[in-house]
């Protein structure tokens, strides 16, 4: 249970938001994305990303270190990505790399600060749904949407499962280290495929024996679950209202912000 | 008499390699026993099991639930396993559902009850196991003997007329494992009728006086505790030992030549207190 602890997963079920409708996160969050992309300055975007951060971080109540991690290797992109953009922008020249003509224009710098703040607000809105929605909810949707049962039955099964072969792959590994195993770098390459390998012949033996277990309880080639799903009229009043309130306020600043950036056009 | 509840016949098994598993096994169970059947790893307990809900098909024999011949059909089929309900002895092969309040009901979903019934079935039996305030966890989030009685509870909510459990205490802390054991006690004492595999020689006078000894896919010997115990042809052939409490008495026996009252050796703690009060 132990290397649970610190997972998505495990935050997903112990936030505070964990109960609440999954109707208003996902309109919210979905909400929240198609704005970030409409906007034309990089200031709304850092609005959305401040409040999903503070409904994050103050009313789901995950901890900050955890948020942190989540999203450094989105933020790292993101970085990446501007640098590029500042670079390759059309408009006046502000500092020449010296080399093929290239170098920092206005254009570029405007355009890497909007994709950057975009990818801020669209990260964390995105994170603000599956930092505090548990997973058997998202396919009690998926249910509601009428994605084919095949999907969905595909991806409770593949859910399940990875959390199963971590642990497995976890135990082999540490039982090839207690033999000395990844003590240099050939014995590093063999140990991993016959990892990689063995964990492989695992999940087919699961699969056969899984099978055998669903059969037992009258599985017929579909899984009839039963859905622990919320509905869409169970929504509460008050979140409707703040649902509102956040697009209103976010398309006056659209609004009134226009494409306000760093140089003015 | 009471009536035959489930029936096996003549039942043969060979792997699809042609080893044969199951040579030859006769058994009846009547409803509202408790069986044990007693054997080492590998006498085809897990096979053996198989067979009651049409999971594997015999070679040959025939498998009679209540009076009727199990056929291999769809429907059939769903029937036996309504009927008899296997636990697993890996509860990780068994669970697979998000949560454990979706597992529960993943067995009463599919005999087509009415979502109604399915919660109420699934609280009821979450409740038996008393795993009731984790019916929203996720499966990977609980301990061993959890997700063993989640897995029994898992079962018990399509209210099968026999539960087969294989090694239900295997991998299970003492706490846990006796824990379990009293729990099929009291759904036996309710009328279930429960037949278990288990080496576990020190738990099984306890729980049952009804033992059947398998090795290598044959039944050897049938009997309650006194009379299997005290076969030591029996228990040598098949690998087992006398419960801890039993070789106690037995060492009284063969060394001093001393024994007590009764019938052959008292062989659980409560038995061993009786016998030795009145001598001490």
């Amino acid at each position: 249970m132990s290397i649970f602890e610190d997972t998505l997963d495990h935050y997903t079920m112990h936030n505070e938001l964990t109960e609440n409708n999954i109707y208003s996160k996902l309109i919210f969050a979905l909400l929240a994305i198609l704005l970030n992309l409409i906007t034309g300055s990089p200031i709304v975007p850092l609005i959305i990303f401040l409040i999903c951060s503070f409904l994050i971080l103050f009313v789901a109540k995950i901890p900050l270190r955890f948020y942190v991690t989540f999203m450094a290797i989105p933020i790292g992109f993101a970085v990446l990505s501007g640098i590029f953009l500042a670079f390759l922008g059309t408009g006046e020249q502000i500092w020449s790399l010296g080399f093929f003509g290239i170098g920092l224009t206005k254009g570029g710098i405007n355009q890497a600060l909007l994709v950057f703040a975009r990818v801020l607000g669209g990260v964390a809105a995105l994170g603000f749904l599956i930092l505090t929605t548990p997973m058997n909810r998202i396919f009690a949707v998926f249910h509601d949407l009428h994605v084919p049962a095949i999907i969905t039955d595909l991806a409770i099964l593949m859910y399940r499962y990875i959390f199963l072969f971590l642990d497995v792959t976890a135990t082999m590994y540490n039982s090839q280290r207690t033999r000395l195993g990844y003590h240099n770098y050939m014995s590093w390459m063999n140990c991993l495929a016959s990892l990689a390998g063995m964990v492989f012949i695992r999940t087919w033996e699961q699969g056969e024996i899984s099978y055998k277990a669903l059969a037992s309880r009258g599985y017929n080639g579909r899984l009839n679950m039963i859905r622990e799903g919320d509905s869409i009229s169970d929504m509460s009043i008050k979140d409707w209202l703040l649902i509102i309130i956040f697009v209103v306020v976010i398309a006056v600043a659209i609004y009134c912000l226009g494409t306000a950036n760093l140089y003015p056009v | 008499m009471a009536e035959k509840i489930l029936e096996v016949k003549d039942l043969h098994y060979n792997y699809p390699d042609g080893t044969q598993a199951i040579k030859g096994i006769d058994f009846s169970v009547e409803e509202g026993q408790m069986i044990s059947i007693l054997g080492p790893n590998g006498a085809g307990k897990s096979t053996f099991f198989l067979h009651f809900n049409g999971i594997i098909e015999p070679t040959s024999g025939e498998i009679i639930i209540e009076g009727k011949k199990l056929e291999y059909d769809k429907k059939s089929l769903l029937e036996a396993r309504a009927k008899v309900g296997v636990v697993f002895q890996n509860p990780d092969d068994q669970l697979f559902a998000p949560t454990v309040f979706e597992d529960v009901a993943f067995g009463p979903m599919n005999m087509g009850l009415p979502e109604e019934e399915v919660k109420q079935r699934v609280e009821e039996a979450l409740e038996v196991v008393g795993m009731s305030e984790y019916s929203h966890k996720a499966p990977h989030h609980l301990s061993g003997g959890q997700k063993k009685r989640v897995a029994i509870a898992g079962i018990l909510s399509m209210r099968p007329k026999v539960m087969v459990l294989d090694e239900p205490t295997s991998g299970l802390d003492p706490n846990g494992a006796s824990a379990i054991m009293q729990l099929l006690y009291d759904l036996n004492a309710e009328g279930m009728t429960i037949i278990v595999s288990t080496h576990d020689v020190d738990l099984v006078p306890m729980y049952s006086d009804n033992i059947n000894v398998l090795r290598k896919g044959k039944i050897l010997k049938k009997g309650n505790c006194r009379e299997v115990f005290s076969d030591k042809e029996v228990i040598d052939q098949a690998d087992l030992r006398l419960p801890w409490v039993g070789q106690i008495f037995e060492h009284f026996d063969l060394k001093d030549g001393r024994t007590f009252d009764g019938e052959g050796y008292p062989l659980t703690v409560r038995d061993a207190y009786e016998t030795l009060k009145n001598e001490l």
